[in-house]
C-alpha cells in the first residue's frame, strides 16, 4: 500500500489568526545545546505517563517463567523491551480486586485508572493521571495530556477513556497527533497569538453579558457551558501565560511541522513523539495514552494483519487467531520500548528524562478471550527521581489489590493520598528488592528419568515457544537449561487443560516422534 | 403480607410529607394495584431484577402532584413496563397472569398519567439547542457566502479526506436519539470555543471581499475608507438580523457599531468590519437557538421567526435564508398554504442534503464511510466513497422523488457505483430512467461522470440510478455500505447484522448485556477441534442467559449470509463450505432468499419499520430522544402517512406540522 503521509495545512490554520508557523530541523536532530529543561532535581517524580493498551494479552506469552527477581529472561511479548531491560519494572499477581466480575472487559480502562468499579451512582471517578495533574498540572502551560489512537466508539464513549476529572466525568482524548501538535506547540505559545485571542474573548463576553437575562431557567443551565467555555480558554492562555519561559521558546524553535503517516502506526509513533516532546519541553508533565481500546475495531494492516483488535484477543473461539494477536500485542510493548528509549534520550541535569518519570504500561484485562481481572499485565518504567528500582521482575506471593500500586504512584509524584479507590495501603516491593520467595525454583530435579527411545519421562517447567507466531509448540524446561520440545494434537491440550500448567513445574510421561528432524513429544498424559 | 405492610408504611410517611398525596395515591391506584400484586416480588429494593426497581418508580411518580409531569427518566423506565405488560411477556410464563380488567385498567392508567397530563397532549419540557458543528459549518458558509470545507464536486480522489475544519472539531457523541444534534447530550458536551474561534476565523480569511461579493453579503456596493455610522449601523443590523436569526436587538447593534468603532481606531475598515462579524459569530445567540419563554407547563406556539429557525434547521440543517425570515416576520408562517409552500421552497434547494447527509447517515450509521481508508478482504484498499454516495443518492432521491419509503427495505431501483459493479454482479442491474422527480436535483453538479469533466483523468465517478434485476439487491439492507459497516474487513459477523437490522429498522435496541458468562463453558463443550463459525455461534447461543436476545439476533445475520463483507454474492465461504442464509425471523416465519426476508420483514413489521422511521426522523428533526407524550403525535403521523402511501415528503410535513414541531413548553 503506497505510504499517505498527511501533512496538516497548519499555515492555513493560523493563517487566519496572525501566527506564524516555523520551519526547522526534525525531532529526532535537535540539538542536545540547548540548555536543560527548567525541572532540577527533585524529591519526587516529575512526569508520569500512562499508556493503555485494551483487550488483555495471551497470558503465556506474557509472564516471564522462571528466573530469579533480578535475574530473568524477558517472555516473549516482552522481548521488544530488552534495550530498556534495566529501565522496567514487570509487576505480576496485581489483581482488580473484583475479579470475579466478568463485565470487567468494557469497564476495564476506568478501573484500571481509578482503582474502583463504576457503580449506578457513578460512572467513574477521578483517575490517577488527573490525581497528579490537579497537583502539578499548573506548572506547565498544559496541564495535562489526554490521547486516544482509537476510534470512537460511539455507542459505549466510556470504553475510549482513560482520564476522569475529580466528580469522575471523562475528559475526551485528542486523536489526531497534527492538531495536538499545534495546540501544544504552536498558536498558544504565541505571545502575540494569545493578546489577540484575549482581546477578541474580551469583546465578545462584554457583548454577551445580557443573554442570561432573558432566558428561562432551563435554558440558563445550558447557556452557562457557554461561559464555562470562555473560561476554560481564558484560564488556558493564562497558563501559558503563566509558564511561558525563554527556555521552552527555544525548545520550540526546533521543531518543525511533521509528516505524520496516515496509518495506525505512523499516528501512535507520532503521538508517543508528542509525549516525549512535551515532556522535553515542559509544556505538560501528565500523559495518558489509548494505544486500543477494549473493544478495538482497529485494524493492523500496516502490520500484514487485517482483522479486528478485538477479534484478535477473543483467540480461543476465533482458533487460529492467536499468532495475529501475540503479534499486535508484541507491537504495542515495542512502542512502549520506543518510548522509554526516546525519553531515555533526553539528558536532564546528572541523569535522563526517563530516570526523572515514571512510565505506566499496562492492561486492564489479562486473558483476551475470558477477560479475567487478575494478575494483569502491569509494567512500570523508569526511575521516578530514584524511588523506583528499576531492571526486577516482582511476584507478588499473593495476589495484591491494583489499586495500592496507584496509591503508590501518586505517593511517588507528589501527591500522597490515603486511599485511591480500593486500594488498601501502598505497595511494598518498588523502591527496593522484595525478596519475595520465587514460585518456581529449580532444584536440580528437572531431569529426563527415563527414555528408551519410545516413550519418555520427565520433569521441568513447561513453557510456551518463544516465536509468537508458532502456538503450538510447548516446552519443557530442564535443570540443564535444555528444553524438551512438545508438539501434541490440539484436543489434547483441550482435554488435559494442558496450556493453564504453562509456568510451572510439571512431570509428563510422553511419547517421542519426529518433527522436521528433531526429535520431539508428539503424544502425552501428566505423571 | 410484609410488602403491603412496607407500602403502608411508606403512604403514611408520604402523607406527612406531602399534604396532597391522598389525591396522588387514588389516581394512581391502578399502577399500584398492578404492579404490587404482580411485579414487587422481584422488582423491589437495590438487588431488583435487572436493575429495575418499580417500587422507587412508584414512590417517584406518586410523590409529584397528579398534575406534575413526571421526569423522562422516569416515564421512559414506565413506557419499559408498560411495554412488557401490553406484549405479555411480563409477568414470565409460571407466574400469575395478570387478568384482562386489571391490565386494561393500568394501560388507561399509563395513556392518562404518563403520556397525557391533566387529559391533554404534552409534549415536556422543550431543550435548549445548540448547533452542531455541522449547522454550525453551514451557518458559517450561508452567512459569508464561503466554503470552509472541500467540494466534492471539484475532488477527484475516490477516497475523500476530511477537511482540516471537520478534523479540528472535537468529536460529537450522539445522544439518546441517535443523532449528535441531541440537546441533551449536547449539554453535556463542552462548546469548543477555541476551535470555533479557528473556524470563524478561517471562514472571514476566505470572504470574498470584491465589490458584487460584499453587496450580496451585505448590502452595499463599495467598501469606503471610512464608513459613516448609519451605513455601520445598516451593515450590522442586517448581518446580525440573518446571524442571530431574527433575535437581535437594537442593544446588539449598538454593541457591534461600538465593536466597529473601536477596532477601526486602529485598523483599515475591512480588519475593522471583520472583528465585528467574528464577534457577532462568536456570540451565544448565534450558537444557542434561543426562544422567548412564556413559562408555561403546557405547549404553547413558538413564534414565527422561531418556527422559521426549526424549519430551517430541520431541512438544511443550516440558518434560514432571508426569505424565510422575511415570511416569518410577516406573522404568515403558520398559515398552512405558507407554511407549505416554504417546506417545498426549502426542499428544493441544496442543502436539503442535509437529510441524508445527516439524517440519514447518522441513523443508518454510514457517515464515517466517507472519510474511511480500511482494506477490503483482498487487502485493496476500499472505495468507501462510493459505498457512501450509494447510500446518499438512494436517499436523496427518496426525498427528491417523493418516494415511499418502504424502498428502504426493499426497492426496484438502486443507486450503483461503477467501482460496486463487480462487486454485486453487473447482471444484476440495467440503467434506469429518471424519476418523474418533484423536487430539483441538487446532486446535480456531482452527477458528472469523468467523460464529461474533460481534461481530467482517474475522475471519481459518482453512482447512477438502475433497475435492480434478480433477487439480491434493492433497498439499502443489502447495499455494500450497510454490508460492510456491520462487517469485519476479511468475515461478515451474522450478530452484528442481525443487532443492526433490528435497531436501525424495527426499532427494537438491544441493550449491550450488562453481565455476559464466559463463553469457556460452550467452547469446551464443542465437539470438534475446529468448529465452523455456526458451531460457534450455535454453542453460543444455546446458553439460556445468551439466547433470550440471540435468538432474534442470529437468524436474521445468517440470512445475509450471502453476502460477504463487502457486499459481494457469494455461495461458498473461503473454507468452501456452503452458505445456508434460511432463517426465521422473531415470531417464526422463515425465508431462503435476501429478497424473501425482506419481503417478511415488510409483511410481518411494516408497522414497526414505518413507525421506526417517523420516530427517528421525528427525533432528529425536534433534537431529542422521543418520550411516551409523543406517541399521540407519532399514531396520528403514523395514521397520514399509511393514507398516503408511505411517501417520505408527507412524514416531513406531518412533523413540520405536528405540536411537538411547532410548540414549546417549559418546565412546570
Amino acid at each position: 500500500m503506497p505510504k499517505q503521509p498527511y501533512l496538516i495545512p497548519r499555515r492555513q490554520l493560523l493563517r487566519g489568526i496572525g501566527s506564524t508557523a516555523i520551519g526547522l530541523p526534525l525531532l529526532e536532530i535537535m540539538s542536545p545545546a540547548v540548555a536543560p529543561a527548567a525541572i532540577r532535581d527533585n524529591e519526587s517524580a516529575t512526569r508520569l505517563c500512562v499508556l493503555y493498551k485494551g483487550c488483555g494479552v495471551y497470558p503465556h506469552a506474557w509472564d516471564i517463567a522462571g528466573g530469579t527477581e533480578s535475574e530473568f529472561e524477558l517472555s516473549s511479548l516482552l522481548k521488544p523491551l530488552s534495550n530498556v531491560k534495566d529501565d522496567i519494572l514487570v509487576l505480576r499477581n496485581l489483581d482488580h480486586i473484583f475479579g470475579k466480575n466478568n463485565g470487567g472487559h468494557l469497564v476495564a480502562p476506568s478501573l484500571s485508572m481509578t482503582g474502583a468499579l463504576p457503580d449506578k451512582r457513578h460512572k467513574s471517578y477521578h483517575s490517577i493521571d488527573q490525581i497528579v495533574a490537579d497537583k502539578i498540572g499548573n506548572k506547565t502551560p498544559v496541564k495535562s495530556l489526554q490521547l486516544t489512537a482509537d476510534s470512537l466508539w460511539k455507542q459505549h464513549p466510556w470504553i475510549n477513556y482513560l482520564s476522569h476529572d475529580a466528580e469522575g466525568n471523562p475528559i475526551p482524548p485528542d486523536r489526531d497527533p497534527g492538531l495536538v501538535f499545534d495546540k501544544l506547540f504552536r498558536g498558544m505559545n504565541n505571545r502575540r497569538h494569545r493578546e489577540q485571542t484575549k482581546s477578541v474573548l474580551d469583546v465578545v463576553k462584554e457583548s454577551s453579558a445580557g443573554v442570561m437575562r432573558k432566558a428561562s431557567g432551563s435554558d440558563r443551565a445550558v447557556l452557562a457551558q457557554y461561559f464555562e467555555a470562555i473560561r476554560d480558554v481564558e484560564k488556558q492562555l493564562n497558563s501559558f501565560d503563566d509558564a511561558a519561559e525563554p527556555a521552552r521558546d527555544q525548545k520550540l524553535a526546533l521543531l518543525d511541522d511533521f509528516a505524520i503517516e496516515a496509518n495506525l502506526g505512523g499516528k501512535v509513533k507520532a503521538m508517543l513523539d508528542l509525549i516525549a516532546l512535551s515532556f522535553w519541553t515542559d509544556t505538560t508533565r501528565v500523559a495518558t495514552m489509548m494505544m486500543a481500546n477494549t473493544n478495538s475495531r482497529c485494524t493492523y494492516s500496516f502490520l500484514g494483519l487485517n482483522e479486528e483488535m478485538h477479534f484478535m484477543s477473543h483467540y480461543v473461539r476465533n482458533r487460529g487467531i492467536l499468532p495475529s494477536f501475540n503479534t499486535v500485542n508484541q507491537w504495542h510493548t515495542a512502542q512502549f520500548a520506543y518510548l522509554l528509549e526516546k525519553m531515555k534520550s533526553y539528558q536532564e541535569g546528572n541523569s535522563n528524562m526517563l530516570d526523572q518519570s515514571i512510565v505506566l504500561f499496562m492492561s486492564g484485562i489479562k486473558h483476551g478471550d475470558y477477560h479475567t481481572l487478575t494478575d494483569i499485565p502491569v509494567i512500570l518504567a523508569g526511575k521516578g527521581a530514584g524511588q523506583i528500582d528499576t531492571g526486577r521482575h516482582v511476584r507478588y506471593p499473593e495476589p495484591t489489590p491494583f489499586p495500592n500500586l496507584l496509591l503508590s504512584i501518586a505517593e511517588m509524584m507528589g501527591v500522597p493520598k490515603d486511599k485511591i479507590g480500593e486500594s488498601t495501603g501502598p505497595l511494598e516491593g518498588i523502591s527496593e528488592p522484595a525478596g519475595y520467595p520465587m514460585s518456581v525454583v529449580d532444584d536440580g530435579s528437572w531431569k529426563i528419568t527415563s527414555d528408551d527411545g519410545q516413550s519418555v519421562l520427565a520433569k521441568g517447567l513447561l513453557l510456551v515457544s518463544d516465536d509468537i507466531q508458532d502456538t503450538n509448540a510447548y516446552y519443557l524446561q530442564l535443570s540443564n537449561q535444555t528444553k524438551l520440545e512438545i508438539r501434541v494434537p490440539f484436543m489434547v491440550v483441550h482435554t488435559l487443560v494442558f496450556d493453564a500448567n504453562v509456568g510451572r513445574v510439571v512431570s509428563i510421561k510422553g511419547k517421542w516422534g519426529m518433527k522436521d528432524g528433531r526429535q520431539v513429544i508428539t503424544g502425552i498424559a501428566y505423571q | 403480607m410484609k410488602r403491603f405492610w412496607v407500602l403502608v408504611i411508606l403512604f403514611v410517611g408520604w402523607l406527612h410529607l406531602h399534604g396532597s398525596m391522598a389525591l396522588a395515591i387514588d389516581s394512581d391506584h391502578a399502577a399500584h394495584a398492578l404492579i404490587s400484586q404482580h411485579c414487587l416480588d422481584c422488582h423491589q429494593g437495590d438487588d431488583a431484577e435487572s436493575g429495575i426497581d418499580l417500587e422507587g418508580l412508584l414512590k417517584s411518580t406518586a410523590s409529584l402532584p397528579p398534575a406534575a409531569l413526571v421526569s423522562d427518566d422516569v416515564s421512559a423506565t414506565w413506557a419499559k413496563v408498560e411495554k412488557v405488560i401490553k406484549q405479555g411477556r411480563m409477568p414470565p410464563s409460571g407466574e400469575d397472569p395478570i387478568n384482562q380488567n386489571a391490565r386494561q385498567n393500568f394501560l388507561n392508567w399509563f395513556h392518562e398519567r404518563i403520556v397525557l397530563k391533566n387529559g391533554e397532549t404534552q409534549i415536556g419540557p422543550t431543550p435548549l439547542r445548540r448547533l452542531t458543528h455541522y449547522e454550525f459549518l453551514n451557518s458559517l458558509e450561508d452567512l459569508l457566502g464561503v466554503t470552509v470545507r472541500p467540494d466534492y464536486n471539484f475532488l477527484s480522489s475516490v477516497n475523500v479526506e476530511r477537511g482540516f475544519v471537520e478534523k479540528l472539531l472535537p468529536v460529537e457523541v450522539p445522544g439518546k436519539s441517535g443523532f449528535v444534534n441531541d440537546a441533551n447530550a449536547m449539554a453535556e458536551q463542552p462548546l469548543p470555543l477555541l476551535e470555533y474561534m479557528k473556524c470563524v476565523d478561517f471562514a472571514l480569511s476566505k470572504m470574498n471581499t470584491s465589490e458584487s461579493a460584499l453587496e450580496k453579503q451585505f448590502g452595499f456596493r463599495k467598501l469606503p475608507d471610512e464608513l459613516n455610522e448609519p451605513q455601520i449601523r445598516f451593515i450590522a443590523e442586517e448581518f446580525l438580523h440573518r446571524a442571530l436569526r431574527g433575535k437581535n436587538t437594537d442593544q446588539h447593534t449598538a454593541r457591534a457599531v461600538a465593536t466597529f468603532q473601536s477596532e477601526s481606531r486602529n485598523n483599515a475598515t475591512l480588519p475593522a468590519l471583520k472583528s465585528m462579524l467574528r464577534t457577532i459569530l462568536l456570540s451565544p445567540e448565534f450558537f444557542y437557538r434561543l426562544e422567548t419563554t412564556q413559562s408555561q407547563a403546557s405547549p404553547y406556539q413558538v413564534s414565527d421567526v422561531e418556527l422559521a429557525t426549526r424549519l430551517s434547521f430541520f431541512l438544511h440543517g443550516s440558518t434560514p435564508d432571508q426569505e424565510l425570515l422575511a415570511i416569518a416576520e410577516t406573522g404568515t408562517l403558520k398559515q398552512p398554504d405558507v407554511l407549505e409552500k416554504q417546506v417545498t421552497r426549502l426542499l428544493n434547494q441544496p442543502r436539503r442534503i442535509s437529510l441524508s447527509e445527516r439524517f440519514a447517515a447518522q441513523w443508518l450509521g454510514f457517515e464515517d464511510l466517507i472519510s474511511d481508508t480500511d482494506l477490503d478482504e483482498r487487502g485493496v484498499p476500499t472505495i468507501n466513497r462510493a459505498q457512501y454516495d450509494e447510500m446518499l443518492y438512494f436517499f436523496d432521491e427518496l426525498f427528491r422523488s417523493d418516494l415511499s419509503l418502504l424502498n428502504i427495505v426493499e426497492s426496484d431501483w438502486a443507486y450503483v457505483s461503477k467501482y460496486n459493479q463487480n462487486t454485486y454482479g453487473k447482471d444484476q442491474f440495467k440503467p434506469r430512467q429518471a424519476f418523474d422527480s418533484r423536487y430539483t436535483d441538487v446532486l446535480a453538479s456531482r452527477r458528472r461522470t469523468g467523460s464529461q469533466r474533460k481534461g481530467i483523468e482517474n475522475i471519481y465517478d459518482p453512482p447512477t440510478l438502475y433497475t435492480v434485476l434478480g433477487d439480491r439487491y434493492g433497498g439499502i439492507i443489502t447495499s455494500a455500505a450497510v454490508m460492510r459497516t456491520t462487517s469485519a474487513p476479511e468475515r461478515t459477523s451474522p450478530v452484528r447484522r442481525g443487532v443492526w437490522l433490528l435497531d436501525k429498522m424495527i426499532g427494537e435496541k438491544l441493550e449491550a448485556p450488562k453481565n455476559v458468562p464466559p463463553i469457556t463453558n460452550a467452547i469446551r463443550s464443542l465437539p470438534t477441534p475446529n468448529p465452523g463459525k455456526l458451531d460457534i455461534i450455535k454453542a453460543h447461543t444455546e446458553m439460556e442467559s445468551c439466547q433470550i436476545c440471540h435468538k432474534d439476533i442470529d437468524p436474521i445475520g445468517f440470512g445475509l449470509e450471502n453476502f460477504g463483507p463487502s457486499g459481494r454474492w457469494r455461495t461458498t465461504y473461503r473454507d468452501k463450505s456452503a452458505v445456508l442464509s434460511e432463517g426465521v425471523l422473531p415470531g417464526g416465519t422463515t425465508f431462503s432468499s435476501p429478497k424473501q426476508l425482506k419481503q417478511q420483514l415488510l409483511e410481518t413489521y411494516r408497522e414497526n419499520i414505518v413507525r421506526n422511521f417517523i420516530q427517528r426522523l421525528l427525533a432528529y428533526a425536534i433534537g431529542r430522544s422521543l418520550q411516551p407524550h409523543d406517541r399521540v403525535t407519532v399514531d396520528q403521523i403514523y395514521q397520514r402517512v399509511i393514507d398516503a402511501d408511505f411517501r417520505s415528503g408527507v412524514v416531513i410535513r406531518e412533523i413540520v406540522r405536528s405540536q411537538q414541531f411547532l410548540c414549546r413548553q417549559d418546565n412546570g
